[in-house]
């Protein structure tokens, strides 16, 4: 069970995968962009989720 | 030649000789545009495949008798009333993931302004693998909490803008306020990343 940060504060999931965690959190994963490790993904991008990863998420929504 | 007399010769030079690309000409578009214009920006590429209706004039740099002509064609007319020397192409085209590369493959920095959440994402799939400067914008809508709003950036090339929550919604129409602070901002990241200050 990875220990990570997100959104800068602690976190643990059963989750191995990006997308997995996404949608535990009630994240649609095609519209959320990440920041995993300091590197931006795209919407739909997936990626394994590690011990000590530092991950951001940011909802993509209508309007404009 | 420059609209904008408060620059320095330098910057002047720097932000003239600049390309930028703006997917979308609506009301974070069209501002865009506009800001980057009145900014001394001398080269900007613009596509949009929508035509000017009513319910864009509430936040849209667009005029009552602009009411059905092409959103770039309009915005080409508004433009160079600010700067008559401004080098503005335009395309009336919907872009997708096949076409965003070539179509900004010469511009410096690219700004993401669509209303939809699947052609924000289409953008940035396309785009981020480039590695070339993007300035995006999340959550905008509804009126007030002004705080909220904020510049992130994520990664060394891509920029977000906006709440990353609001919605656009029946019940929280994007209004010309909000949508206005998300496009100056995405503005001025451009011009900040252009110019070589922090963002």
């Amino acid at each position: 069970m990875p220990h990570f940060t997100f959104q800068g504060t602690p976190a643990e999931t059963k989750a191995e995968r990006l997308a997995d965690f996404l949608r535990e959190r009630g994240l649609d994963p095609a519209r959320t962009l990440c920041e995993l490790n300091g590197q931006a993904l795209a919407p739909g991008a997936d990626a394994p989720l590690a011990e000590g990863d530092t991950l951001n998420a940011f909802s993509i929504v209508a309007g404009g | 030649m420059t609209p904008n007399p408060l620059l320095t010769p330098q910057e002047a030079q720097r932000l003239g000789a600049a390309r930028v690309g703006i997917a979308g000409a609506g009301g974070l578009g069209s501002n865009i545009a506009m800001h980057l214009t009145r900014a001394g920006v001398g080269h900007l590429t613009v596509v949009d495949f929508d035509v000017v209706s009513e319910s864009n004039l509430n936040r849209q740099f667009y005029f009552r008798d602009q009411l059905g002509l092409p959103k770039v064609a309009a915005l080409c007319t508004n433009l160079l009333r600010i700067a008559p020397a401004l080098d503005l192409r335009t395309h009336a085209q919907r872009l997708t993931e096949a076409n965003f590369r070539p179509t900004f493959a010469d511009c410096e920095v690219v700004v993401e302004a669509f209303d939809n959440p699947e052609s924000k994402s289409a953008f940035l799939r396309a785009l981020l693998p480039t590695g070339k400067p993007l300035v995006c914008a999340s959550g905008m809508a509804g009126w007030g909490h002004s705080g909220a709003i904020a510049l992130r950036r994520l990664g060394p090339t891509l920029y977000l803008a906006g709440d990353a929550a609001t919605a656009a919604s029946a019940t929280c129409p994007p209004a010309s306020p909000r949508v206005g602070i998300v496009a100056a901002l995405q503005a001025n990241t451009v011009i900040a990343l252009l110019l070589g200050v922090q963002p």
